[in-house]
Order: structure tokens, then C-alpha cells, then sequence
């Protein structure tokens, strides 16, 4: 336990002190990485530690891009408040389509998610009023924070603010898996049958997961927008829910650190193979088949697996 | 008169796209039947198809050899695939198998991208089908006549298939207790294949024969999506639920499509969920 | 006094075929009953409607007074019924202890936020302590479940169902599958557990063995109907049971 701490203090510290370190061009990526690897987490909470697969999370960071960018453009509330208003509002809506997709189970679950997601998509495409229709909405500017704080405008400000939310997050479901509610989960992803028996609801368990699941990925869908300036309907397409699928499935699922590694590997090969080769799409489609046949547990897991520690039975407290 | 007529062209264009939809759905419903687990790659197939039929026309010139090689190739990939790879998956759980068919996706898009480039390709129509005839003054291209009475031609075959033959028996006996069918002696590992590469074939087919009037290009996988609707609203694993849920998700899109055209889509997916409510087994579904 | 377990002509169709017709059972709180039957009896059937698992299509049921008929089991569990599985059902990766404990929690108050969830998780520990020792499991507590023997398995469910406090506790063959040994052990622990206390007990068994030693009194199924019901010697001279088990083969 006291390692763990350990790493997680250094990881921390690092991620803090790096905009004094990294020169401008890494900033950028790494603030893009961390976006991403709080939408990955997010995810996690459904696929790792739920077993509700989901091919339709672009959805609900692409919500988050538009409402940051709808808000942004629309008043003059703060950064800040606004990353956090796009996020509840997501949430808030998840829990209408995590309603609807809770009905069917395994399969069906997943296509409903789908389904939701192309809708979601299709709206973008089409509500021009609102949305912009194929160009988006741009312009996004980045509002100081509350207090004056201009800090928020730059570049290490907002990877800062990023950080922050990633940090806020990671914690949150951290407390959330360690709690009953997320001793219920394990159980549903384990043996769901089983959990109805013991008296528990399960479906209002998984509704709760989904919108939870729905809103951090909206965070990050607003950061993203924030980030980038704009918002596309590109961002909902069932082809950015399969590439963080890949992210949290390749990390590591069921250990919200596993995707954020994903999140990593993924951008890295991207961008590396991108420059040599216009497949690296395909190797990607590969690698990932390859995981889920082989290494279901993810780099993470085979990282565990190469320290002495091993897959230990769970204890107590986990 | 007019509406009289409006009604029959409409009722004809949707029986035309009622077609297309059944060769992808009843590919997926056969494979949901005997297998249990839901081929995410359905729609990557259906793609696979139109651009396997394009080339085939290009290169022999006629269309109608691509409506065979098409659905041929395909359905023998997917015998490979499932060979190869999908037989590990039957004893892990099911998000396994849909994860892999999902990678199977990306990795078919990435290829055709690869093979045949981004843009949207066209494939002619079929020597003999590019007229138009006229019903009660309205055009009506007879090719698509010509794909309402493949679809009715095809349902009926496979209908036959498997209600009629020996074969067709063992499928739907498998398909309810492959347990039994096992220890009766059947080897259950050829039926699952032979059905599966039944079900990739049917797919490829119906997307070398959507591919004249809606041209072969890269979005053409996310017609799993509709292949699901269609399963879902007829029931999963009944292949006359495809038809009956082709016909309807059909009527939905043609006529919402002409009254509501921002909104079909939404309309489609209420329509599902309402199924799901209402029936979750789907219309005339036998869900395990 | 009320009855713990009231069943009042329950009647389960399949179809054409009457798994259950008429059965009426009652359980006196702090009884062990025994329902017993030859194979296709309806035993499983019975079992399941009390359970929630399957509705009946005629007739009630009513746990301390309360109807609980057509339930579903979800909610049958908050009304005092606790019950175990013929094929184990856990949660494999989990240990027994967090198995057990997830057990307890299901009939706490639910805890959706972090905030307060100490304390839940506390209870349901101690519920869960309790439980496992009182079935001797203290040794395999931080064992996963899904690598433990059958025999340990079957405890555990037990110990799942013990630590939610039933009303009734419904077990549902619990030797099936175990070695004697096991069955002995099983039986010894189950007998020392309903020494200690008095609880109300369901128990569907083959083992006429373990029906014997454990139960007070016996209901016997055959062909969905009640044909006899009472202690063990009544039920053992009872001569339309002996056929039933010995006799005519359909």
C-alpha cells in the first residue's frame, strides 16, 4: 500500500511540475493526453468495473464539446465553471439514454449505446441552429477564471485546469469503487443474477454508473473543446468511441490507471506510426484484437504480472 | 389519383429498401440464432461486399458476376474468421466476442480504406436493370423492382431452406439445443461455421446489391447499426422477425424519410426502444 | 403465533403440464422442514415460486403474514428470505469475505454517495464476520471464492444467505455435488449453526441422509402434489411415499 502511495505522490509531482519542464510542443500533447485519459477513465467505470461495454462514449464527450462550446460562446461564465456545467449537464441527460439502454443487457446494451451515439451525431449534423451542422462551432475562447485569474488563458494554465479535473476525477472514482456502491459493481460484473437475489436494484445501479461514466466523459469532451478552440460533430462518431474502447481495453481495464496508460500508448502510436506508415490505423485494429485475446488485462496487467506482486486474490479492502 | 400513386411508388421504394435491409438482417438474425453472440462485423462485411462486387464488375465487366463472386468471397472469409479466431471466444464471455468482432470492424475499414481509397465508388447497375419503368406515370427505376423480387425470391429460398430440408432441421435444432444436436451425433462446430459464413455472405450480398444506388464507400459499416434495429424490433435469432423487422424499419425509413426528414432517424430508434419496453424479445422473437 | 412460511394451494403450469397442483406447506418459525420428492417432483419448482423466481399460477404465499405471491426476488429478499442456489452462484474473483460481505450489505440501507459509506461497509463486515464463523469459514476468508472446493463453495453461499438475517433461509440442495466427506462436514456445521440458533429453514434435498439428521419435519412432492407431511418416522411409513420413491416408474 505504502508503494502505491508512493507512485502516485511522484506521478502527481510530475504531472504538476511538467509545464516547467516540457517545452511548448510536449505541453500541447500532454494536455491532450490528459484529456483523453480522463475520457478513458470514464469509460473504465462502465467496460472494467461494470462489464456494460459501450460503443457509443463518443457521444457523451462530444455532448461535453458542444456544451462547453454552446456556454462559452452563449455567456460569460468562467472556464472553470463552465468545464463543470458541461459536465452536469451531460450527466443529466445521460441519465435519460442510460435509462433507455439499461433496458437490454450484454449485446443489446452495447448496440442501444451505439445507437445513441449515431443519434447523437446525427443531431450534431443536423440542428444547424444550434450546432453549426458540419462546421461546428468555433471561436471557443478561453475566459479567464473567476477572481481574474488570466492564468486560465495559457498554455500551462489551462494544462493546469486539465490536471485538476483529471486529478478531481480520478479521486472521485477511486472513493466511488471502494464505497458499497462500488462493491455492488464488481458484483454485477461479476455474477448480475446473483446481485438481484441479494435484494439489490441492480438496474438503478447501472443507470447511476452510466450517467457517472456519461459525465466525466463530458468533462473531457469540454476540455477538449476548450483546448482546441471548437467543436465537430466528428467528435461523436462511433469511430472515437471504438479508439477509446481500444485505449481503456489495451491499458488495462477495471483499474482506472490501466486506460490512462491506453490513453498513452494509443496517442503515441499514432502519432509514431502515423509518420512512417498510413496503416497504422490497421495495426491498431490488430493490436487491439490481439489484447482482447490474449492479454485481456491489458499493459497494465502485464506490468503487474511482471512484479513479483502478481495477481493477488482480492483481500478485504479492495 | 395522385395519392393513390404516391402511395404505391413510396410503398414500392420502401419494399426496394425493405430488401437490401433483409439481406443484412437476416445474416445477423442467423448468426444470433445458432450462435448466441452478435457479430459486430455485420456491417463491415455488408461494406466488404460492395467494394469486392465493385472491383469484380470492374474487372470482368459485368455486374451480375459481381453478385456472385461478392457474397462468395466474403462468406468464405468469414468461414476463415470464424475458424480462426471467433471458435476461441465461444467459452470466454460474451463482451469478448463482441470486442473481437469489433476490432474485426476497424481492421476491415482500415483495409478497404487502404485498398480502395476514402472517396465514394460507383458501381453500375447490372446490364439489363438500367431502365425505368413507368407505373401509373410515375419512373421507377427497374432495378429496384428488380431488388424486390430478389428479396422475396431469397426470403422464400432460405424460408424453404430451413424449414423444408434436412439441414435446414439440424440449423434450427441447433440453433434451440446445440447441446442435443451434439450428442445426436452432429458435428455442432460445422453447422456454427456453415451458418456464419451463410450470414457473412448474405451481408456481402446485400451490399453488392445496395451498392449501385447508394455507391460503396467507408460509412457503410455503420449499417450494423440498422441491421440491429431490424433484429431487435423482429426478434433476435428469428429469421422471420428479419423479415417482418426489414419491412417495418423500411416503412419507417421510406415514409419518414418523405413526411420528417430530420427526424427518421429519431423515429427509428424510439420505435426500437418502444419494442424494447413493450416486447424485449423483439416482435416474434425467441430471445435465449 | 403467525407462520414464517405460508404456501396456500399453489398451483405452477408449463404449458399443459402441472408442475405444482395444489400444495399447501406451512413452516412454523424456528422449524427445519424438509421438502423431499422423487426427480421431477416439483421440489425445484416449489422452490422457486417461494423464492420469486417463478410466479405461480394459482394460489399464495405469505412470510410472516405478508403476501409476497409474484415477486420478484429482488424484492422477496427484503421481505425476509434469504436463499441459496443448487448451482453455486458467487462472484469468483472476489473473495469469500467480500462475497459475504456484499451479502450482508444487500439488506443495510443502501449507500449511494462515497460520503457515509465507512460505516455501511463496517456493518455489513461485521455481519459478515459472524457469519463465516458460525460456518466455520474463517480460514478461506481471503481465498477467491472461484478457486475453493465445492464443498467450501457451498458454505459460502451459505454464509451469504446467513449474513442477511432471513427471516427464512432457503437452501436449495446444499450437499449437491459433495464428496461424503464434505456432506459430513456440511452437515455437522449446519447442525451446530441451528444449535446455537433458532432459525426458520427451508431445505430442498436427495440426501435422505442429510434430510434425516437436520430436519423436523418432512413434505413430500411427487408429481407437483403434497402426498405426505410430517416427521421423519411418520414419513418414513408412509406407503404411498415409499411408492412414489420405490414404486411405478412414471
Amino acid at each position: 500500500m505504502m508503494k502505491n502511495k508512493i507512485i502516485t505522490l511522484v506521478a502527481i509531482s510530475c504531472l504538476l511540475m511538467a509545464p516547467q519542464v516540457l517545452p511548448n510542443y510536449a505541453m500541447t500533447l500532454l494536455t491532450e493526453l490528459v484529456i483523453l485519459a480522463l475520457f478513458a477513465m470514464s469509460l473504465d467505470l462502465m467496460v472494467g468495473y461494470t462489464k456494460l461495454v459501450s460503443f457509443g462514449h463518443a457521444g457523451a464527450y462530444g455532448l461535453g464539446a458542444y456544451a462547453c462550446a454552446l456556454l462559452s460562446l452563449n455567456t460569460t461564465l468562467p472556464l472553470p465553471f463552465v468545464i463543470l456545467l458541461s459536465a452536469l449537464i451531460v450527466g443529466f441527460i445521460a441519465i435519460g439514454i442510460a435509462w433507455s439502454c439499461t433496458m437490454a443487457t450484454g449485446v443489446s446494451f452495447a448496440m442501444l449505446t451505439l445507437a445513441f451515439g449515431q443519434l447523437a451525431y446525427a443531431i450534431a449534423f443536423k440542428w444547424v441552429s444550434v450546432t453549426g451542422g458540419s462546421d461546428g462551432l468555433s471561436g471557443i475562447p478561453k475566459r479567464p477564471g473567476p477572481f481574474g485569474w488570466t492564468m486560465l488563458t495559457t498554455k500551462p494554465g489551462f494544462y493546469l485546469l486539465a490536471v485538476a479535473c483529471l486529478l478531481g476525477a480520478y479521486f472521485f472514482c477511486r472513493a466511488l469503487i471502494k464505497s458499497p456502491f462500488g462493491q455492488v459493481l464488481r458484483g454485477i460484473r461479476e455474477n448480475e443474477m446473483k446481485v438481484l437475489a441479494l435484494g439489490y436494484s441492480t438496474r438503478r445501479y447501472k443507470i447511476a454508473i452510466v450517467s457517472i461514466a456519461y459525465m466525466f466523459a463530458g468533462m473531457a469532451g469540454a476540455l477538449y473543446a476548450a483546448f482546441a478552440g471548437f467543436a465537430i460533430p466528428e467528435l461523436l462518431f462511433w469511430t472515437v468511441s471504438g479508439q477509446v474502447l481500444i485505449m481503456v481495453i489495451v491499458g488495462g481495464q477495471g483499474t482506472l490507471i490501466g486506460p490512462m496508460l491506453g490513453a498513452v500508448f494509443f496517442i503515441m502510436v499514432e502519432h509514431k506510426l502515423s509518420e512512417i506508415t498510413e496503416t497504422w490505423g490497421l495495426f491498431m485494429g490488430l493490436i487491439f484484437i490481439a489484447f482482447v485475446m490474449f492479454a485481456p488485462n491489458g499493459i497494465l496487467g502485464m506490468l503487474k504480472k511482471n512484479t513479483a506482486a502478481g495477481q493477488p486474490a482480492q483481500g478485504h479492502t479492495s | 389519383m395522385e395519392t393513390f400513386s404516391f402511395v404505391l411508388i413510396q410503398t414500392l421504394n420502401a419494399l426496394s429498401q425493405a430488401s437490401l435491409l433483409f439481406f443484412l438482417g437476416s445474416g445477423l438474425a442467423l448468426i444470433f440464432g445458432i450462435m448466441r453472440v452478435v457479430n459486430f462485423s455485420h456491417g463491415a462485411l455488408y461494406m466488404l461486399g460492395a467494394y469486392i462486387g465493385y472491383t469484380t464488375a470492374k474487372l470482368s465487366g459485368s455486374v451480375w458476376l459481381a453478385m456472385f463472386i461478392a457474397p462468395l468471397a466474403v462468406g468464405v472469409l468469414g468461414l476463415f474468421f470464424e475458424i480462426g479466431f471467433l471458435r476461441k471466444l465461444y467459452k470466454r464471455d460474451e463482451s469478448a466476442f463482441l470486442l473481437v468482432t469489433f476490432g474485426l470492424t476497424l481492421v476491415v475499414a482500415e483495409v478497404t480504406r487502404l485498398t480502395w481509397g476514402a472517396p465514394p465508388l460507383q458501381v453500375p447497375l447490372p446490364s439489363g436493370l438500367s431502365g425505368v419503368l413507368f407505373i401509373l406515370d410515375e419512373p421507377m427505376p427497374t432495378y429496384r423492382l428488380f431488388l424486390i423480387g430478389a428479396g422475396a425470391l431469397a426470403s422464400v429460398i432460405i424460408w424453404g431452406f430451413l424449414e423444408r430440408t434436412r439441414l435446414g432441421l439440424l440449423i434450427r435444432a441447433t440453433s434451440q439445443n446445440s447441446q442435443m444436436v451434439h450428442a445426436l451425433g452432429t458435428d455442432i462446430n460445422l453447422v456454427r461455421s456453415g451458418v456464419f459464413a451463410l450470414g457473412c455472405g448474405l451481408a456481402a450480398l446485400g451490399g453488392v446489391l445496395a451498392a449501385p444506388s447508394i455507391t460503396a464507400s467507408p460509412g457503410m459499416s455503420s449499417a450494423v447499426i440498422d441491421a440491429f434495429v431490424i433484429v431487435i424490433i423482429g426478434g433476435m435469432g428469428s429469421f422471420l422477425g428479419a423479415i417482418l423487422g426489414s419491412l417495418i424499419v423500411a416503412a419507417v425509413q421510406t415514409f419518414g424519410n418523405y413526411f420528417f426528414p430530420d427526424f427518421a432517424m429519431a423515429i427509428l430508434y424510439l420505435l426500437m426502444l418502444g419494442v424494447l419496453i413493450i416486447r424485449p424479445g423483439g416482435l416474434l422473437g425467441k430471445e435465449a | 403465533m403467525t407462520a414464517a412460511l405460508e404456501c396456500k394451494g399453489i398451483g405452477r403450469n408449463f404449458g399443459a403440464l402441472a408442475a405444482l397442483a395444489d400444495v399447501n406447506l406451512v413452516v412454523q418459525p424456528g422449524e427445519v422442514r424438509a421438502v423431499i420428492g422423487p426427480n421431477g417432483a416439483g421440489k425445484s419448482t416449489l422452490f422457486n415460486v417461494v423464492a420469486g423466481v417463478v410466479k405461480p399460477t394459482a394460489g399464495m404465499v405469505r412470510v410472516n403474514g405478508q403476501d409476497i405471491t409474484g415477486m420478484t426476488s429482488q424484492r422477496i429478499c427484503h421481505y425476509g428470505i434469504s436463499r441459496t442456489f443448487q448451482i453455486s452462484a458467487l462472484f469468483p474473483e472476489m473473495s469469500a469475505f467480500d462475497n459475504v460481505r456484499l451479502a450482508a450489505q444487500g439488506k443495510l440501507s443502501e449507500r449511494w454517495l462515497p460520503i457515509g459509506g465507512r460505516k455501511v461497509l463496517e456493518q455489513a463486515s461485521e455481519l459478515a464476520s459472524t457469519a463465516m464463523s458460525r460456518l466455520n469459514l474463517k480460514a478461506i476468508q481471503d481465498v477467491a471464492v472461484g478457486t475453493l472446493s465445492h464443498g467450501d463453495q457451498r458454505l459460502v453461499e451459505v454464509a451469504m444467505a446467513l449474513s442477511q438475517r432471513p427471516t427464512i433461509l432457503m437452501l436449495d440442495e446444499p450437499t449437491q455435488g459433495m464428496s461424503i466427506q464434505e456432506t459430513h462436514r456440511t452437515v455437522d456445521t449446519l447442525k451446530s449453526l441451528l444449535s446455537e440458533e433458532k432459525l426458520t429453514v427451508v431445505l430442498v434435498e436427495h440426501d435422505m441422509d442429510v434430510v434425516f439428521s437436520l430436519a423436523d419435519r418432512i413434505a413430500v412432492l411427487h408429481r407437483g402434489q403434497l402426498i405426505a407431511d410430517g416427521t421423519a418416522d411418520e414419513v418414513k411409513d408412509n406407503s404411498a411415499v415409499q411408492d412414489a420413491y420405490l414404486g411405478g416408474l412414471d
